[in-house]
């Protein structure tokens, strides 16, 4: 037996090879900024927004999210914050969809993709769903964040102090964009990975011991 | 799954246990240390105080304010240094680094100090020997910065020469690049890693 050696760097390296292959093909795929997709990617985004996060906006201002008019922004929202009371408008911010919901979720498709897990039936359905909930998480932070900005100039409470250092710790960095997505694959189909792994490998290890 | 898939461990002859191999089995669950919840738990233990002190908003006017400041301008100058060897017109101003066709400025997120955390985070809390644990987060760090001045360099050359792709490449394609080769660090570092004790194989499940 060769020491430490590990496995996956070198008998499951055609294995990873072709992991790697498969999912740089499938990410540019994914993530490519096709106009339709994106027209489509943000009135979901705009629709969902505003029905479910928006509505607890703090009085008296009104968050409120539109797809950019302009022709050649497919991927961007405007997130505009209404004062009630003056009836004007207080900022308004625009959001690169594709960078803040997309790109993540495209890294967790082509990872989930290329990583072939087993189906699980009623268990990876539900890891999916979570998965691509948690990842539009990130941008509804960076809103919020916009939002409170705005709200709260202060900024002087412990929740805003929280919610700046989760904006710049998990919105700000772009390679957050795929650590994350990395992550969250890693924790909910790493089972299989590994059992396969491990299953390619120990009978080479038992033989090797056995001399 | 109820029995043990690959029951391995001591060697019957040696008494020895098998490097990467498991160890113990829960249920259908190899043991590894991976998993269990120690190893992340560990991971992100480590990993959020550096994260809090990294990206906590400290008052403009206050030291750490001017430390952060100052750690991005030496930032800039190394990337200025790199990048003049390759275009003379490259000047450094504070956290600027501007040259005739194109100028970039060094911000808290370009020192890609997140994913230096995660690194080291990652390998400080992997189960292997304290000795091998330093050395490889002490070999990582200026590994990731390295890279990432290359990442500087290579983006200020796109967007002096192909302006058109400096967006797609700096939001996409450098970080994805970035965190693979993180990726690659820990896989190379954590590959010839003996297991610290036989206990820190078998996840707490």
């Amino acid at each position: 037996m060769s020491g430490g050696r590990n496995v996956m760097l070198t008998a499951e390296r055609p294995k990873l090879l072709r992991f790697v292959v498969v999912f740089f093909l499938l990410f540019a795929l994914l993530a490519w900024p096709f106009a339709f997709v994106g027209r489509g990617y943000r009135s979901l985004i705009c629709g969902v927004g505003n029905r479910l996060v928006l509505s607890s906006a703090h009085t008296p201002y009104v968050g409120r999210l539109v797809p950019n008019p302009r022709a050649d922004l497919e991927w961007h929202v405007i997130a505009v914050v209404w004062n009630q009371t003056t009836n004007s408008l207080a900022a308004d911010f625009d959001i690169d969809v594709h960078q803040t919901f997309h790109l993540p979720t495209a890294v967790f498709g082509a990872l989930a993709l290329a990583g072939k897990f087993t189906w699980g039936g009623k268990r990876t359905v539900v890891n999916l769903l979570v998965a691509i909930a948690a990842l539009q998480l990130r941008g509804a932070l960076q809103f919020v964040h916009l939002e409170r900005s705005v709200v709260d100039a202060a900024h002087a409470g412990l929740s805003d102090v929280l919610l700046v250092l989760a904006n710049r710790s998990l919105v700000t960095p772009l390679s957050m964009a795929f650590v994350l997505p990395l992550i969250l694959w890693f924790c909910l189909f790493r089972t299989s990975l590994v059992q396969r792994t491990t299953a390619a490998r120990l009978p080479r290890q038992r033989a090797r011991s056995r001399g | 799954m109820t029995g043990p898939i690959y029951p391995m461990g001591p060697d019957r002859k040696t008494g020895k246990r098998h490097h990467h191999a498991p160890v113990a089995i829960h249920g259908d669950r190899v043991a590894s240390p991976f998993f269990g919840f120690r190893y992340p738990l560990t991971v992100a233990a480590i990993a959020a105080p550096l994260f809090v002190f990294y990206c906590y908003p400290y008052a403009d006017n206050g030291v750490m304010a001017a430390g952060i400041h100052s750690y991005l301008s030496l930032y800039a100058k190394i990337v200025g240094t790199v990048l003049s060897a390759l275009d003379p017109s490259v000047v450094v101003n504070g956290n600027d680094v501007a040259g005739h066709m194109f100028s970039v400025r060094i911000v808290q997120t370009c020192d890609a100090m997140e994913v230096n955390i995660l690194l080291a985070a990652a390998l400080a809390g992997f189960p292997m020997p304290p000795g091998r644990r330093l050395v490889t987060v002490l070999a990582s760090v200026p590994s990731m910065t390295l890279i990432n001045i290359i990442r500087l360099c290579v983006l200020y050359w796109v967007g002096a020469h192909a302006p058109s792709w400096f967006r797609r490449t700096h939001e996409t394609l450098a970080p994805l690049l970035l965190v693979a080769c993180a990726l690659v660090i820990f896989l190379v570092a954590t590959s010839r890693a003996k297991p610290e004790s036989p206990k820190c194989r078998v996840g707490a499940t």
